[in-house]
């Protein structure tokens, strides 16, 4: 009886070893990188111009060929990044994302951030008369003006720096 | 005139009955109460009159005294558990003291627990008609817990999230504001005012005794905080004449295992310890203790420094009335952690938050009157002072408040037959709250309360009470509430009984949810002066089954809810707002088995919690509830010095959540199922040293609770417990 009283024991703690073989959340997919805000050449303080009010990064779906206006561009974002911190001149960001092919770029945005911070994707793109893109996503060397944006199954994307340029002009 | 003159003499009766001694003529009994087994005293035993409230636990001499014992032949029942019950009748003449002295036998059969929440007095666990879990200071003890909230979770439907506690679904999460659980310490109550949530740290754990979980609405005797559920925190009281003692903690946290992850590169530490003196003279007895913890915390400002005072004072007056007063202090000052900075840095804070931090002051003076008036009579005075306050340093929130209840209560028993108790009490409070994030403001709370129970054959047992309340804030119009209760026990054998329930409750709505209106980090709140109290009706049918071997508690719960109020996310503005929003159903079912292995020194306990969580009005799960929950201990004994356990919880994934819910777009998700391992391993030595060694989630699980929140990573504590 004692042995398996003592067998039933180790049994049960067996199972509760098994029901803790899974880790929890995984690492996720996605991508990291820099944005990079520009500075006076001179004092070298962080440029912000008045008329924004804080940044995020922001990501679309790819399409062939490429959206024809900032409008249609909107209407196919995937999300958005948690807003921008306005005194850093260089910030670390990332976005979790699925496997497939992307678009990035940062938007300022004239309202406070945190009036947006909860709007559902559809809503954003509804007033886009509240974002002004100031920097697309675009790889080194690259003399096209926007990148695409790989995300491979159960990696890390990484490397996808922004240089911020108010006087951007889209490429459509 | 003739109706003056009853109405006065009325008054006058009423007044002898409530103050003048029983000028009857009493004697005195002492004694001493002893294992037959090797004459060991038994300290803690409960040695109660038959038939009246008299009675008395021995000190640690195995000692006792009963005054004011009526003359005449009395019958004294000895309870001890782990000891066959045993009775003796006597014959007490008036002025004389008499000896008697008890020998009880281990027990064959375990003896019925006692519980003091259930109706305010104290009964048989399995007597209660609402289900009502214990935790034993054991329990506590072995699993080393920096506050209380650490081992709640280990108790069936029981989870705190993020330190809101809810009892069987009965909360979402809240920041911890307006909690549905009445806390009580001793029977005080310890919820703030202005916010209504639970200062985990002002509870130390390493003086509670025992901990009795009410998972009911408890309004209908505790009033409006106890919609939910009542936790009632029960301390020790000073029972040796001299004693000392000094604890030792310290905790080390694992390294995340993905080093990208870590915050920091140094060791992440946790640091306790406590300095306690606690004396008698003669009916005179005191306790003085300090004590500090400090933790780095397992994340980025997740630090605290506390610093701990505390005082208690007992004093046994003649005849039957002893006081109690009891004094706690914490100052707090503690890194605030809102969100992670993002999945792949989940245990950093965002960067403009690093230097974030909330220092808090926590007072609680606590003074208790009680007064055995006769064998059929006592009578309580509680009162309570309650003072928090915080004063937030944050890059988003600079706010401050302070809040402060004053509040007293009258509880009158009376036993007006062999088993027929009636308990009634005035409840009142006054609360202040001035704060710079939710304004100047001022409450009263009235209440009066009437409790009933019968056992009106040997099989059946009736329950009915009622609870009036009058709760009014600043100058608003006053809402006033009456909730009554229902309860019916079937005893169909001594260790077998069947439980049903019904009871109504409410919630007022704090100075917080009314009146907020602050920032912290990206979330802003703003004020709804229109809230309206939130209503419940909840039943529940159970069963209670206790053998040597085997304790089986199983109940079906349901409770009904109008006009919850619920922090809503308003799309117009992106402000959340506490509205009365839902009508909500949560029904489910839940069941406990204890039992000891025979043969070997094992005991093991199984609990499993499931719950639906309905919001009716928008036909859909209530957010941040987990459906199911399951908990699982072992624990060995050996030598009677050495004790070894292990812990798992599970909880199932939440259903939903509300700030970050799922993104189907990119995959962003971050509930999961949670599953928890902790171990202990406990060494006494010559019972004047105790050393502890336990683990916290053994292997390392991540998960979050409150999206964006990692839970913590494994901790291993080790603690030293001196006494001399």
């Amino acid at each position: 009886m004692e042995k398996f009283n003592k067998s039933l024991i180790i049994l049960l703690l067996l199972v509760l070893i098994c029901f803790t073989c899974e880790k929890g959340l995984e690492p996720v997919e996605g991508i990291q990188g820099t944005v990079i805000f520009p500075v006076d050449s001179i004092s070298g303080a962080l440029i912000w111009p008045d008329s924004l009010r804080g940044a995020f990064v922001i990501i679309a779906e790819f399409q062939y060929p490429l959206y024809d206006s900032i409008d249609s561009l909107f209407a196919h974002l995937v999300t958005y990044s948690d807003p921008l911190d306005t005194l850093e001149k260089e910030q670390d960001y990332f976005i979790q994302l699925k496997p497939g092919y992307y678009l990035g770029g940062v938007v300022g945005v004239t309202r406070t951030v945190a009036d947006l911070l909860f709007l559902p994707l559809d809503s954003l793109a509804a007033h886009p008369e509240y974002f002004k893109p100031i920097g697309l996503y675009a790889p080194p060397g690259s003399d096209f003006p926007m990148g695409t944006i790989r995300v491979s199954e159960d990696k890390l994307t990484e490397d996808i720096d922004i240089t911020v340029d108010y006087d951007l002009e889209l490429p459509f | 005139m003739r109706n003056y003159s009853q109405q006065h003499r009325q008054m006058l009766l009423f007044f002898l009955w409530i103050s003048v001694p029983i000028l009857a003529q009493t004697g005195r009994i002492v004694g001493r109460i002893s294992s037959a087994v090797n004459n060991e005293p038994l300290p803690g035993t409960n040695v109660i009159i038959r038939g009246s409230l008299l009675g008395a636990a021995t000190d640690l001499g195995g000692e006792y005294y009963i005054d004011g014992v009526p003359a005449g032949a009395v019958t004294l029942n000895a309870l001890n558990i782990g000891f066959q019950p045993k009775r003796k009748t006597i014959i007490v003449s008036p002025g004389e003291t008499v000896q008697l002295d008890f020998q009880l036998q281990p027990k064959v059969h375990k003896s019925p627990e006692i519980v003091v929440t259930g109706a305010r007095r104290a009964s048989r666990k399995m007597d209660s008609p609402v289900t009502i879990a214990t935790i034993s200071e054991d329990q506590i003890r072995l699993r080393n817990p920096v506050t209380i909230a650490d081992v709640l979770p280990y108790e069936s439907g029981v989870q705190i999230i993020d330190g809101q506690l809810n009892i069987r679904g009965s909360s979402g999460y809240a920041r911890g504001a307006g909690s549905r659980v009445q806390i009580l310490v001793d029977g005080f109550p310890a919820i703030a005012f202005d916010n209504g949530a639970i200062y985990w740290d002002a509870i130390p754990a390493q003086d509670v005794e025992r901990i009795e979980i009410l998972k009911g609405p408890g309004s209908a005797l505790y009033g409006s905080s106890a919609m939910g559920g009542v936790v009632n925190i029960i301390t020790r009281q000073i029972t040796s004449n001299r004693k000392s003692d000094v604890t030792l903690g310290g905790g080390i946290y694992a390294k995340p295992g993905d080093e990208r992850q870590a915050w920091t590169d140094r060791s992440m530490l946790q640091e306790d310890w406590r300095v306690q003196h606690e004396q008698r003279f003669g009916r005179l007895g005191f306790t003085l203790g300090i004590g500090q913890s400090n933790s780095s915390g397992y994340r980025q400002n997740g630090w605290y420094r506390r610093t701990l005072l505390n005082a208690r004072l007992e004093y046994a007056l003649p005849d039957n009335r002893s006081l109690m007063s009891r004094i706690l202090y914490i100052h707090d000052i503690h890194g605030s952690f809102t969100q992670w900075r993002s999945p792949i840095q989940p245990f950093h804070t965002p960067p403009n938050t690093v230097d974030d931090q909330v220092m808090t002051n926590k007072l609680q003076w606590s003074t208790l009157y009680n007064r055995i008036v006769s064998a059929r009579h006592s009578r309580q005075l509680r009162l309570n002072v309650f003072r928090t306050s915080f004063d937030n340093d944050m890059a988003s929130n600079t706010g401050a408040a302070m809040s402060q209840t004053l509040s007293g209560e009258v509880q009158l028993d009376y036993r007006p037959g062999e088993s027929h108790y009636l308990t009634a009490g005035l409840d009142a409070s006054i609360n202040q709250v001035q704060a710079d994030i939710w304004g100047d403001h001022r409450g009263t709370d009235l209440a009066l309360f009437l409790q009933d129970e019968m056992n009106v054959s040997a099989l059946i047992g009736l329950t009915g009470g009622l609870r009036w309340d009058i709760h009014r804030i600043d100058d608003a119009s006053i809402q006033s509430k009456v909730n009554p209760k229902f309860g019916l026990i079937l005893k169909l054998r001594e260790q077998l009984t069947l439980r049903g329930s019904l009871g109504w409750a409410f919630r007022a709505p704090v100075a917080a949810e009314m009146f907020i209106e602050t920032q912290q980090y990206l979330f802003r709140v703003k004020p709804n002066p229109d809230l309206q109290s939130e209503t419940s009706i909840a039943g529940e049918v159970g069963i209670y089954w206790q053998t040597y071997f085997l304790t089986l508690d199983a109940a079906f719960f349901s409770s009904h809810y109008e006009q919850l109020i619920e922090p809503v996310l308003d799309p117009d503005d992106q402000r959340i707002q506490f509205r009365n929003i839902t009508e909500a159903v949560i029904q489910g079912a839940e069941i406990t088995v204890d039992w000891k292995w025979p043969l070997i020194p094992a005991s093991s306990r199984v609990s499993y919690t499931y719950i639906d969580p309905r919001d009716l009005t928008a036909d859909d799960v209530l957010a941040y509830r987990h459906p199911h929950s399951l908990v699982i201990s072992e624990q060995l004994i050996f030598f009677d010095w050495l004790s070894l356990g292990i812990d798992y919880r599970y909880l199932s994934k939440m259903e939903r959540v509300q700030l970050f819910p799922e993104n189907s777009r990119t995959g962003a998700d971050q509930r999961v199922p949670i599953h928890l391992v902790g171990g202990f391993c406990n060494i006494s030595l010559q019972k004047s040293l105790t050393l502890n060694l336990s683990v916290e989630n053994l292997f390392q699980y991540r998960y979050v609770m409150v999206e964006r929140n990692m839970g913590p990573v494994r901790l291993v504590k080790l603690r030293m417990n001196y006494v001399f």
